[in-house]
């Protein structure tokens, strides 16, 4: 079973990975501090740097955080307090992240703050639609100039590998969360400065909303080995599907 | 013969029975004696425990009850010789604050919901609860006579980060300092020695330490930290102050100069907890890395490092006995880790840190 999930993971990983020889994948590359917008392809993209979160939690092992893997080393109007634990570490405020989200008609639709996320975490027979963070899916990419000079673009999650339990047994999956835009974390000035949480965490601004809040959690792991070294300059691109329903 | 034979067995049986008695009153002292030996050299989980997010842990005067505050909402009093838990303490929302008052009467918890609560320690009962910060409170001290509590908390740029101070066991508001800009996570009375005595120091997210001089309110400030001040606090004699950032490190200041003596430590990570032992001679520092430090104070240096948990660590705080610190954190477990042995200071020789170069241990 294990076996099949792993030729799965690296079939998928053959084929999702570009390799982009004509250019960067995206109209312009923001310089470091500054966000583009880009309306007409309808992305934002930011300007990150990688960086090793060595002994963090789900980096090379698995296990469960609420920390994303791509956060602002800046939120709330001072230093994010999760900086460290960043894979992909942005450059600029989580602030300017969601403005430019908002500015494509992406919206949040039910956001909290960190103590009233608290207070509807879990899941039990009373969990209710409310109880999830919600908003308008986005997509989310990184992108890189490889060693032989080519670009490369992976999808966020192909850098994540998640843990199940099927009969009794563990089971390695393809990472398969589903993100929202919620804002949380910059409607309520959280200061986390998280940009992708792995669980559904008002801290930051993009949750998987596949469970309620913060429990469970999905038990994940990030490969350090398949993202380009510490220090690389890439670019992280969010791609929303602005939904015009209430 | 036959009753010969009766006694004889029957002094047998006894010394028998003496000898076992001796043997297994050995082979305990053995254990006994080996037993710590094993367990003095490495951290140890204690069968006490929170389900998330152990933000402080305190001890009474007396060393007979511990309190922790957590995440999940309560506050906890255990006692700590036999670690049976005593009383769970609900609150409305996370509980980042708890103090236990000098005489050891009551104990003072802060909560994310911007309450203020009194509570008997003995009984676990409510004696008075205000909600006047309209964010969360993330610190309480009490001051040296017990009379008085002050609070301080915030949230994110815009929030309440004023530092109230309350009158003890009423609750009602005796003053209110400005605080900060950003949210406010440290506020300590300073001890009834020394120069620090009549001192409230506060730090907060704006980088910044505040001293303030009571009654009169006076204000000097401290810069020094390039992020977030986190909790901080005095030596026993007053004469020093250890303040932890989020730009992970361990400061140590001079109270009379308000000058900075030396950064003890700069690592990646955030410290978040720093801890005297009573008698002044240690230093323990705690941090999102999960490490416990320990500093002797006489030159401040770093004695010993260990890995404590996985993740990061929110408290520590010396045991009674001063053997071992116990630390909590993101996991919601309770550690005990050992001290390393250092001889107790020697306070004609407590100022020769301040002849020393400013330079931090880096890691």
């Amino acid at each position: 079973m294990q076996f099949t999930w792993t030729i799965t993971v690296l079939g998928l990983l053959g084929v999702a990975t570009q390799s982009l020889a004509d250019g960067p994948p995206a109209n312009e590359l923001p310089t470091p501090g500054s966000v583009v917008t880009d309306a007409e392809r309808r992305e934002v993209i930011l300007s990150a740097k990688v960086q090793f979160p060595e002994g963090k939690p789900c980096i090379n092992e698995f296990g469960e955080r609420v920390q994303a893997f791509a956060g602002c080393s800046t939120a709330a109007g001072g230093d994010a307090k999760m900086a460290a634990y960043f894979v992909f570490l942005v450059d600029v405020d989580t602030e300017q992240v969601s403005e430019a989200l908002l500015k494509l008609g992406c919206r949040p639709k039910v956001h909290y703050s960190i103590q009233e996320g608290r207070k509807r975490s879990g899941l039990t027979a009373e969990t209710k639609p409310e109880d999830y963070l919600q908003g308008d899916p986005v997509v989310l990419s990184v992108f890189w100039k490889g060693d032989d000079d080519k670009w490369v673009e992976r999808a966020y999650q192909e850098f994540v590998t998640e843990k199940i339990t099927v009969d009794g047994r563990e089971v390695i999956k393809p990472w398969t969360p589903h993100f929202v835009f919620h804002a949380s974390g910059t409607l309520h000035s959280s200061g986390t400065g998280c940009i992708a949480c792995p669980c559904d965490c008002p801290g930051g601004i993009i949750a998987d909303n596949r469970n309620p809040i913060y429990d469970p959690k999905p038990s994940v792991r990030f490969d350090m080995s398949i993202a380009p070294p510490p220090g690389t300059q890439v670019y992280v691109k969010i791609r929303p599907i602005s939904s015009t329903a209430n | 013969m036959v009753g010969e034979q009766a006694i004889d067995a029957g002094l047998l049986s006894r010394r028998v029975l003496l000898a076992s008695t001796r043997f297994a009153f050995w082979v305990s002292c053995l254990l006994a004696i080996w037993q710590p030996v094993g367990d003095a050299t490495e951290p140890t989980e204690l069968p006490m425990a929170h389900d998330e997010y152990v933000y402080m842990i305190r001890f009474s005067p007396d060393g007979q009850t511990m309190v922790t505050a957590a995440g999940d909402n309560v506050a906890r009093i255990w006692n700590w010789s036999t670690r049976q838990l005593l009383h769970t303490l609900a609150h409305d929302a996370a509980v980042y604050a708890a103090e236990v008052s000098p005489a050891g009467g009551h104990l003072a918890t802060g909560s994310g919901d911007g309450n203020v609560t009194l509570w008997k320690l003995s009984t676990g009962t409510q004696v008075a609860q205000q909600k006047e910060h309209a964010d969360a409170v993330y610190c309480v001290n009490f001051s040296p006579d017990g009379t008085h509590l002050a609070s301080i908390g915030g949230d994110g740029e815009k929030g309440d980060t004023k530092c109230r101070i309350w009158s003890v066991p009423a609750l009602t508001i005796v003053r209110e300092l400005p605080g900060h800009e950003r949210p406010s996570y440290g506020v300590l009375f300073g001890p009834p020695v020394g120069p620090a005595r009549n001192t409230l120091v506060t730090s907060g997210g704006d980088k910044l330490i505040h001293i303030y001089s009571l009654p009169v309110g006076k204000r000097k400030t401290w810069t020094g930290h390039t992020s977030d001040v986190y909790r901080c606090c005095f030596s026993p004699d007053g004469d020093h102050l250890a303040t932890t950032s989020q730009d992970g490190s361990v400061r140590l200041w001079n109270v009379a100069t308000g000058k900075l003596v030396r950064t003890l430590l700069q690592v990646k990570d955030p410290t978040y907890d720093v801890a005297y032992s009573r008698d002044g001679g240690l230093l323990a520092a705690v941090g999102d890395d999960g490490f416990v430090r320990f500093w002797e104070t006489r030159t401040y240096t770093l004695l010993t490092e260990s890995k404590t948990d996985k993740e990061g660590l929110y408290s520590v705080v010396f045991a009674p006995d001063r053997t071992h610190v116990i630390t909590g954190g993101v996991r919601g477990v309770l550690h005990s880790c050992p001290v390393p042995h250092v001889a107790t200071t020697d306070p004609a020789t407590q100022r020769q840190v301040e002849q020393d170069s400013p330079d931090a241990t880096r890691r």
